[in-house]
């Protein structure tokens, strides 16, 4: 009998399906990798399972035993143990306190702190920590925290650990010492399912892969016959498709939009020399904290340029509030679509949400005004909508975004940044974003597209920045091969 | 169920007919638009019935009236109350404002002996001034509004107590022969129009003007931009800080119309009236429908709000009901109203 089984899951949000009917199960003692991209739904299925999220339908069972969904505190019960990316440990208390948080050992009501962590003990020893249990939590680093996580989980006897990007803030060493602990647990029996887009290490510590694409069980393949090219390919699969030979379509010969010169704000962001001219789309490739964002808020006005100068259209400017960008028509769409929008506004207010001062006089504004121009761009992108009147909270995230970028037409920006601007967006949706983008550089913009997916960059861009540890360390035509591209980014390549 | 699996993005919902998507989307959008204020009317509406049974008496054009007389002050604040918690802020010093708005004019007028426009003109920039220091505070300094209008709440009546020299105005010692309270402002505080306490006007005129600000202006949208998603209005260029700083200036120049008011309607002013009174505002608010966290609110709904309380405390006074069961039902009332308001909104959202 397997230890975790999973049937038929379904889960959709408004515009989204997250899960599209996925079948699991996994035995006692084995490490399943959950592998997919952004999107394609891991976080999701995690999150039924540890009872943070109700699917739509299907079922779970442990040991045969089956479930209910919706509590965490069942689920904690049958043995499902989770550690999320962001921890969930309370800073100021014992690391012996936290494991046994809501367990605490006491006697007629009141807490034996010193029993408790006594407890505690046996479980840190577990995951290998040789640690006092009275130590204070925020005295740890980030892979002894995850290691107390763990230990945590399995003081409330867990069978099922849920690892969801363990490896995220840990170095090499530590990785592979939470490997180590990994193995120790599956030796006692206990089953861990493991969420991650690095491939070396899912193919390093774990038995079998389940993959997951745009919410669809896309097959579970044994470690042995698979290798990183061919997970790669199916966490990608056909999604790809949008990625043909990129269409030359410019001409350098339009002018200079926006240029800097030594741009930066050291040590976190070093100089960078940036020249994009009308038409042109600049793709910067980074991965997670190599500063790409950094990059576009400093650009916007969001974070200072401590060095450097910045033109555009030629005449020197100095931003040091996103005000001042925009009026000197610079549009800005950031990676977390929920904070660039109001989600209880509607979807004409989010558009005109940076041109107000066109709208009406101070005193009075044009709202009639406000609805034609939503209105307008609501059918120039396509923005799927009942009404413009409609919450753009209750829109799709692919539609949100085009919300976003709508705003920046409407302001009439000639230079727009874009950080990973479909990131969650489902694939036909990110299809139209693209599209968009060429169809904006064509109409004159400067477009700076920032993203962490290399195939998004090469399809893009006219041409291809990278950026590693804050500081824009090479460039390349969009020609260049994935691997020299990958290289000079200093990652591996997902 | 053999549904076959659809890919890619055929995943939406099956075709609804014309006439049912048209009906929920109607639906959703009088959700969207005075869902809170259609629900609060509702408990008035069944307040107001419940009360008329019990009590014949109740149902009268005259107790209404009076209803509102005693109540138009708590609204006035509450409009500029409701303002700042659209943008997720929140007012505490209200009511201390208020006291000092009605104690510098008291004082400038009656013991001063200024001319009457001076002394309303002092009231108002009294209001307006606390107002302006709690939005630059909260804004410059960085500390939360609930901090920075708490601290005002004590510190203002300080103030006002200073100005007063902790006598109620005006004093026999120190008045000017015959002064109390300015005219315009005893005329309006005191005298009715065709039956209509002119108060009550005053207070639909504070209702009209913050309406529009709400509704009508940039600053409106910014207000609710601002409270609706800081980050998103910081982004798209609205000047976060300004516009909570013109909030609570706003909110002060409220309180200040309101001050001057019940200074008028006690026919004199001291520095500890009204106390207690911002808590009502919050309630009336909150009745109303506004989201105690920001970004959605309606001036409407902070009258039913104010008229509900009204409603309730006024009902419980004729019903002999005493003044500790009516503190018990008021605040019990408070809470209840809330819960089902949110039992409500999460039934809508789910649809």
């Amino acid at each position: 009998m397997p230890l975790l089984e999973l049937r038929d899951i379904r889960k959709s949000y408004p515009g989204v399906r997250a899960l599209a009917g996925i079948d699991l199960t996994v035995e006692a003692g084995e490490v399943r990798a959950l592998l997919g991209q952004n999107g394609a739904g891991k976080s999701t299925l995690m999150k039924i399972i540890a009872g943070a999220e109700t699917p739509d339908s299907g079922s779970m069972r442990i040991s045969g035993e089956p479930v209910p969904f919706g509590s965490p505190a069942r689920a904690r019960e049958h043995g499902i143990g989770i550690v999320f990316q962001e921890l969930s440990l309370i800073p100021p208390i014992s690391i012996g306190e936290n494991v046994m948080l809501g367990r605490w050992v006491s006697h007629g009501g009141m807490v034996d702190v010193r029993a408790t962590e006594e407890a505690a003990a046996t479980f840190l020893e577990r995951v290998g920590l040789q640690l006092d249990p009275h130590t204070r939590t925020d005295r740890l680093g980030p892979a002894e925290r995850q290691l107390v996580e763990i230990a945590k989980a399995l003081s409330a006897e867990c069978k099922v650990l849920l690892l969801d990007e363990p490896t995220a803030s840990l170095s090499d060493p530590e990785a592979r010492r939470l490997f180590d602990v990994i193995r120790d647990l599956t030796a006692q029996g206990v089953a861990v399912l493991y969420v991650s887009h690095r491939l070396p290490e899912v193919l390093e510590v774990c038995d079998r892969v389940t993959v997951l694409r745009d919410g669809e069980h896309v097959g579970d393949l044994e470690m042995g016959e698979a290798d990183e090219a061919e997970l790669a390919r199916r966490m990608v699969g056909t999604a790809v498709d949008f990625v043909r030979p990129h269409e030359h379509t410019f001409h350098s010969g339009g002018d200079v939009v926006i240029r800097a010169t030594g741009l930066g704000n050291p040590p976190r962001l070093q100089p960078v020399d940036l020249e994009i001219h009308a038409g042109e789309v600049v793709a910067v490739f980074g991965l997670v904290g190599a500063g790409r964002t950094r990059l576009a808020r400093t650009l916007f006005g969001l974070e200072p340029a401590t060095v450097g100068t910045l033109e555009l259209s030629g005449r020197p400017v100095r931003f040091t509030s996103p005000q001042q960008a925009i009026e000197a028509k610079v549009g800005y769409v950031g990676e977390d679509r929920a904070a660039g929008l109001v989600p209880r506004m509607s979807v004409a207010q989010n558009i005109v949400l940076a041109s107000l001062a066109r709208l009406g006089s101070a005193l009075l504004f044009d709202r009639r005004g406000e609805r034609r121009l939503g209105a307008r761009y609501v059918a120039e992108l396509n923005i799927r909508t009942p009404s413009v009147d409609r919450a753009v909270g209750t829109l799709s995230g692919g539609n949100q975004q085009k919300v976003v970028l709508a705003r920046w037409l409407c302001t009439g920006a000639r230079f727009l940044i874009l950080d990973d601007p479909v990131r969650g967006v489902d694939v036909g949706a990110k299809e139209e974003v693209f599209r968009l983008v060429r169809e904006l550089a064509a109409g004159g913009a400067a477009v700076l597209y920032l993203t962490s997916e290399l195939r998004e960059a090469r399809a893009l861009g006219d041409r291809l920045l990278v950026m590693s540890k804050g500081r824009v360390v090479a460039e390349f035509p969009p020609t260049s091969s994935e691997d020299e591209i990958m290289a000079a980014a200093g990652g591996v390549h997902v | 169920m053999s549904e076959p699996v659809s890919t890619g993005l055929s995943a939406t919902a099956p075709a609804v007919p014309a006439e049912r998507r048209r009906a929920s989307e109607a639906r959703r959008r009088i959700a969207a638009s005075g869902g809170g204020v259609g629900g609060a009317i509702a408990i008035l509406v069944v307040l107001i019935i419940a009360f008329s049974i019990v009590s014949p008496d109740y149902l009268s054009v005259g107790n209404l009236v009076n209803i509102l007389r005693q109540y138009a002050f708590v609204l006035i604040l509450a409009v500029g109350q409701t303002l700042v918690i659209i943008t997720a802020g929140i007012d505490l010093s209200v009511a201390a404002t208020a006291a000092l708005s009605g104690s510098v004019m008291g004082v400038t007028y009656a013991h001063m002996g200024l001319p009457a426009p001076v002394a309303i003109g002092a009231g108002l920039l009294s209001g307006f001034a606390v107002g302006l220091l709690n939005g630059l505070a909260i804004t410059m300094w960085k500390v939360p509004d609930i901090i920075v209008t708490l601290g005002s709440l004590t510190a203002v009546r300080g103030v006002a107590l200073v100005v007063t020299d902790g006598l109620p105005v005006p004093d026999f010692s120190q008045a000017v022969e015959g002064r109390r309270i300015p005219d315009p402002v005893a005329f309006l505080a005191t005298e009715d129009i065709g039956g209509v306490p002119w108060i009550i006007v005053v207070a639909a005129a504070c209702c009209v003007v913050g309406w529009y600000v709400l509704n009508k202006t940039r600053l409106g949208r910014s207000i609710v931009a601002v409270g609706g998603n800081r980050e998103a209005a910081h982004v798209s260029g609205i000047n976060v800080n300004r516009t909570k700083v013109a909030v609570y200036a706003l909110s002060g120049l409220f309180a200040s119309v309101g001050g001057m008011m019940l200074a008028g309607r006690l026919n004199s002013a001291n520095a500890l009236m009204a106390s207690g009174s911002e808590l009502d505002t919050i309630a009336a608010v909150v009745i109303g429908g506004t989201a105690l966290f920001g970004g959605e609110g309606r001036i409407s709904g902070t009258v039913v709000g104010v008229f509900i309380m009204g409603v309730l405390a006024n009902g419980l006074n004729i019903l002999g009901v005493s003044d500790f069961w009516q503190r018990i039902v008021s605040g019990a009332i408070i809470v209840v109203v809330v819960a089902v308001d949110q039992w409500r909104r999460r039934r809508m959202a789910r649809r």
